[in-house]
């Protein structure tokens, strides 16, 4: 079993090495049964191993899409680059897949660089949830940069949840960057969840454009340890009249790990209504800080904020306390409740 | 403020005082003797010697001999003795020399105004912050507690129903009910779910947040407590929140604690609960004004009132305090 896993890492980390040399294919190219123990490896990794026939589920491996399963209604072309892939979804008109469709992002390698690069349509009157697992448990050094564009068609919605799997060096420096536009009456609610293994360095950059009557939802919830340092910055821009927009962050951290939050919520629009919620939770000597910007352009408009920084609530805490757990148990309670 | 009870009444039981005094410690030896067993709310002995000389009227009520059941255990007459508490907070006395003993396996009531300082005598016992610097001693079984923090406290078995209960962003309800019980299992959450009257297939998934109510969330706490099954519970003011209907979930779950062996301390305005008391304890700006078995400190959500100079102070320990600050 270990022989198999150091074989596999082994052809991950010359995948790896090919992907940076900017080599997509050719004589280093893995064979139909390296591919498949790295898939597993990938998959083993966040906790899944198989999906049923009719689940659609795409899995790229450093710049190598690894295996595809595709459904009715949903386009996905992909193309290797540089360093990464690029990846072209669409979900067709009037479409409404049952399942999600599940993406997996990853390096098994403790180094290298992995450029995902995304142009997703929602198109006019489809529905769909992407669930995006994105892992790379052994990271020392490696960079997961992605550009995302998102279009949500017409009384069409999308429901995106990225969740990340690392490792506990804490060497990784992620970089999303996302630019949604929801078209009239569309839905769109994106979550990021960064919980388990060290968040490395944080760059997160979301913007979202809501035309009338048209609703986003985004949500970030990220636990930081160690030296780690986080940035998020949400903004959405609530441009037509009755849309909404909730930007919520919620963020734990210990140690000397640090953060920076973001929000900003504007208002152009009659009827327009919004709300930024963060919340962080500082532990030994980390540090946090909160900008939530919230701005409107219109008397019928109305937005809110509220943000919380500081230790564990008093309350919570010893209403766990009298239950009989410890000050640790229950501030892992109360931090694991908030960032579930 | 007015306290519930004629001074004539006072007078009277002032009198009767000295033969009590005389039989009290025959009755305590005896009801010492006792054992924790279901049955009738006050043990046979002390109730038969004790609480008739003190309520002739009494006579007629029927009580049963308990019988000892096979293992059960013997039990102290006192499982928790305050004594000389006094609290103050900002300057200001809340606690005032206060003394009160907790028999085990009761239902106490501590019966008072706003601001008698009976939440803050919950919140002391159980040692939660800023409840902590007190004169006097708080005795669990003749041992003190008052160096124990909140959770070595209730590590030894005492636990808190709070009067407004906490809200928790994203802790599920199961998870918060089997937070202090020793079995973790599902059954007992869905049990203690069922027990206060919520359906575990509607709450079980849900999360202890704002998207619960004020009455939700205290009958998940009350399950919780349920779950957790300790000796001492101190309920402030748990029928506060919750609906008409939904009350006599709560008087179950106090009815099945005392027949567990479990000691309930109630803190209530409610007649409705002091009913389901065995003894009550009536402050008033924080000292002790009377005591007694639940029939009579009835009479004092009868309107038969005395005046209760709550200032702050009581007129007559005014001085006292004064020196004290």
């Amino acid at each position: 079993m270990s022989e198999n896993t150091k074989t596999s890492t082994e052809i991950a980390a010359k995948s790896a090495e090919s992907a940076a040399s900017g080599i997509t294919s050719g004589a280093a190219a893995p064979t139909a049964a390296d591919k498949e123990a790295l898939l597993a490896e990938l998959l083993a990794s966040i906790n899944q191993h198989k999906f049923a026939p009719d689940v659609a589920h795409i899995e790229i491996h450093g710049n190598q899409v690894l295996n595809k399963n595709l459904v009715e209604g949903l386009i996905v072309e992909s193309e290797s680059i540089d360093n990464g892939v690029k990846v072209r979804i669409r979900v067709l008109k009037d479409v409404t897949l049952k399942n999600p469709v599940n993406f997996c992002f990853g390096l098994i390698p403790d180094n290298g660089v992995q450029r995902i690069i995304t142009d997703t349509v929602i198109e006019e009157g489809a529905h769909a949830k992407f669930i995006a697992n994105c892992t790379f448990p052994n990271a020392v050094n490696v960079q997961h940069l992605m550009n995302a564009t998102i279009e949500i068609g017409k009384g069409a919605s999308l429901s995106y949840f990225e969740r990340h799997t690392h490792g506990p060096e804490g060497g990784v420096t992620i970089v999303p960057v996302t630019h949604v536009r929801v078209r009239e009456d569309g839905r769109f609610s994106t979550e990021f969840e960064l919980i388990k293994g060290a968040a490395g360095v944080i760059e997160l950059d979301y913007a979202a454009e809501v035309e009338a009557n048209a609703t986003v939802d985004m949500m970030t919830r990220v636990f930081g340890r160690s030296a780690d340092r986080i940035h998020i910055k949400e903004a959405a821009h609530l441009a037509g009249p009755g849309s909404t927009g909730v930007l919520t962050s919620h963020i734990a951290l210990k140690n000397t790990a640090s953060a920076t939050i973001e929000n900003e919520l504007v208002a152009d629009a009659p009827y327009a209504r919004g709300h930024v919620d963060c919340k962080e939770i500082v532990q030994d000597g980390a540090r946090a800080r909160a900008i939530p910007i919230v701005q409107v352009n219109n008397h019928l408009a109305h937005v809110t904020h509220e943000a919380a920084i500081g230790s564990v609530d008093s309350k919570q805490l010893e209403t766990l306390l009298s239950r009989g757990l410890t000050e640790d148990e229950a501030t892992d309670m109360i931090i694991q409740g908030l960032l579930s | 403020m007015l306290l519930c009870r004629s001074v004539q009444d006072i007078k009277r039981w002032k009198k009767r005082k000295g033969a009590r005094q005389k039989l009290l410690p025959l009755a305590r030896r005896l009801a010492t003797c006792a054992y924790a067993v279901p049955g009738p709310p006050v043990d046979y002995f002390f109730a038969k010697r004790y609480f008739l000389v003190r309520n002739p009227y009494a006579f007629n009520m029927n009580f049963r001999k308990p019988a000892r059941e096979p293992g059960a255990r013997r039990i102290a007459m006192n499982l928790l003795e305050i004594r000389n508490l006094s609290l103050i907070k900002g300057n200001r006395p809340i606690l005032n020399n206060l003394s009160m003993d907790i028999w085990a396996g009761h239902v106490h009531a501590i019966i008072g105004p706003n601001g008698a300082g009976k939440s803050t005598l919950a919140n002391t016992i159980m040692g939660l912050s800023g409840y902590r610097e007190f004169e006097g001693d708080i005795l669990l079984e003749g041992e003190s507690i008052a160096p124990l923090s909140v959770d070595d406290r209730s590590r030894r078995d005492i636990t808190l129903l709070f009067q407004e209960p906490a809200r928790f962003e994203g802790l599920g309800v199961r998870e918060f009910i089997l937070a202090g019980a020793k079995e973790k299992s599902r059954a007992l959450a869905e049990e203690a779910l069922i027990k206060v009257g919520l359906a575990p297939e509607k709450y079980l998934k849900r999360a202890v947040d704002k998207t619960l109510s004020g009455g939700e969330r205290k009958r998940i706490e009350l399950a919780s407590i349920w779950a957790m099954k300790p000796r001492l519970v101190l309920m402030d003011e748990p029928d506060s929140g919750v609906d008409i209907d939904s009350v006599k979930y709560i008087f179950a779950i106090i009815k099945e604690l005392r027949k567990a062996g479990s000691t309930v301390i109630l803190i209530t305005h409610s007649p409705e609960v002091l009913r389901h008391a065995d003894h009550a304890f009536l402050i008033c700006a924080g000292t002790l004004v009377d005591k007694g078995e639940m029939s009579r400190m009835f009479d004092y959500f009868n309107g038969k009132c005395v005046p209760c100079a709550h200032v702050g102070i009581p007129a007559a320990d005014a001085p006292v305090l004064a020196e004290r600050i």
